[in-house]
């Protein structure tokens, strides 16, 4: 396991069982500043790991340490899930301010959320109204709302087509650069993550296999040799 | 108990019931309950008078609580039961709100919608039926309050299925739990006293009082602000249980 110094995230050894099926076989690792990518096949744990991060679900054994400053840890992380559950009947914006005042931040805040995310024009609309890519846009702001230091996000690009993956992709750099926002994100599919990722985490069985730092993914990327030694890697642990 | 998160957490949820179909459902339950007490106060009032109030007011209010707390409960657990299948608790978790508290910010918004319905109806009808003048102020308010101490329980009783809604069909028995709870209920009323009945069930102490049937009034208060202090407690308790229990994932 690599040791991140001034991690955000230090998972130990976490174990995970849903009665006969493994979900986590003592995973270890440290999430540290940046973007950190979790990438694997579904099934792979993913989900149940962020699920433990963020308290959703317990862990069997084994330790989750945050620290992010903030006596209570939600204080200071963004949660974006795999499920799109905002409740349905409330627009946009007030949904947000409400979600900014259980924080106490500043409600002026709300508006500089809306234009950055992109959401000026759907504002005074129902969330159960809006597409599935600016419900996407909606749980981002939801998690960026109360500028917390890190935001935990579970398959922020699945049930969109590539042209709303690219702008959320962009969204979530651009945070990451301008408002210094650091993020893990899963994924199953490693072409979501490797351009804008500082590092991936490579997930399979309930165990962590690989992680590759940004130098490695581009080199290996880059290289047609490479590319075809990473698809066989992959391929050989369970990746499509 | 964060006072401000809860009230965030109700403008929210009092914002989400946009439908008029649940207090037109309890309206016409309720006044279908009014008309057909009305009809047996009426009747039994033409014959022996002082003997019949208060027990009449007594049963209506245990009937009531059968019904009434039954769609109480089957709403607000039907709501709950949603959002939790949804994701919607779970979303909300993530923020720094516990499970209790957007529980219980539901249910008062469920309470205090359904209290105000009710109350105005049941005046409404007291008033222009004749029947404050039939009972006297007195009987009248032991009325309200007996209704109001019906929703109490009703409250705090769905509110520890909240605990349970994750594992079980809950709004699916509901309505049998109700109907096992009113055979239990009449076989208490006539097999245990006045002192242990009023630690169950509140209200039924209220038109004795009111009527001056207590030999010693002060025990009987003494009993019936145990009774309203238990079924608050009940709601703490669940309120606190919910609020930790996720919790425990993290250290």
């Amino acid at each position: 396991m690599d040791i991140v110094i001034d991690a955000l995230i230090k998972i130990r050894n976490v174990t995970k069982r849903y009665g006969k099926t493994i979900a986590l076989r003592g995973v270890s690792l440290d999430i540290g500043r940046g973007i950190t990518g979790l990438v694997g096949p579904n099934g792979a744990g993913k989900t149940t790991l962020i699920n433990i991060i963020v308290g959703l679900i317990e862990r069997d054994s084994g330790k989750v340490v945050i620290k992010t400053g903030e006596k209570d840890f939600r204080e200071s992380i963004g949660v974006i899930r795999d499920k799109v559950a905002f409740p349905p009947e409330l627009e946009v914006e007030y949904f947000l301010r409400k979600i900014a005042d259980l924080y106490n931040v500043d409600i002026s805040h709300v508006k500089h959320v809306i234009d950055i995310i992109g959401l000026r024009d759907v504002k005074h609309k129902r969330i159960g109204s809006l597409s599935m890519g600016y419900k996407k846009r909606v749980g981002i702001a939801q998690a960026v709302v109360h500028n917390p230091v890190l935001i935990i996000a579970d398959e922020p690009f699945t049930q969109l087509d590539p042209i709303i993956k690219v702008e959320i992709r962009d969204t979530i750099h651009r945070l990451s650069k301008e408002e210094g926002i650091n993020f893990f994100i899963s994924s199953h599919d490693i072409a979501d993550l490797e351009v804008i990722a500082d590092r991936v985490i490579l997930i399979n069985n309930g165990k962590i296999i690989r992680i590759i730092e940004k130098g490695g993914i581009l080199s290996m990327m880059i290289r047609a040799d490479n590319v075809e030694s990473l698809k066989e890697y992959l391929i050989e642990k369970g990746f499509r | 108990m964060n006072w401000r998160r809860l009230r965030i957490l109700y403008e929210m949820e009092s914002k989400r019931i946009s439908s008029y179909v649940m207090p037109l459902i309890f309206s016409v339950i309720i006044s279908f309950l009014l008309i057909q007490w009305l009809f047996g106060v009426k009747l039994l009032y033409q014959n022996e008078p002082e003997e019949y109030l208060s027990s009449i007011i007594s049963s209506f209010l245990m009937y009531f609580f059968l019904l009434f707390g039954m769609s109480v409960s089957l709403l607000y657990i039907v709501e709950l039961k949603s959002d939790e299948t949804r994701g919607i608790v779970d979303t909300f978790i993530t923020y720094p709100v516990g499970r209790g508290d957007f529980a219980l910010a539901k249910l008062m918004v469920y309470g205090l919608n359904i209290s105000i319905t009710t109350l105005i109806i049941a005046l409404i009808f007291l008033i222009f039926s004749g029947n404050f003048l039939i009972f006297g102020l007195g009987l009248s308010l032991t009325f309200i309050l007996g209704i109001l101490l019906i929703l109490l329980c009703s409250f705090s009783i769905s509110f520890v299925a909240a605990v349970f809604i994750r594992y079980s069909p809950l709004s699916e028995i509901i309505p049998v739990f109700y109907f096992v709870g009113g055979f239990l209920i009449n076989l208490m009323t006539s097999n245990i006293s006045a002192e242990k009945l009023v630690l169950f069930l509140p209200f039924s102490v209220l038109p004795g009082l009111a009527t001056g049937m207590y030999e010693d009034p002060t025990k009987m208060i003494i009993y019936l602000s145990i009774s309203i202090f238990a079924y608050l407690e009940i709601i703490h308790l669940t309120y606190i249980w919910l609020n930790t229990y996720k919790r425990r994932a993290l250290e």
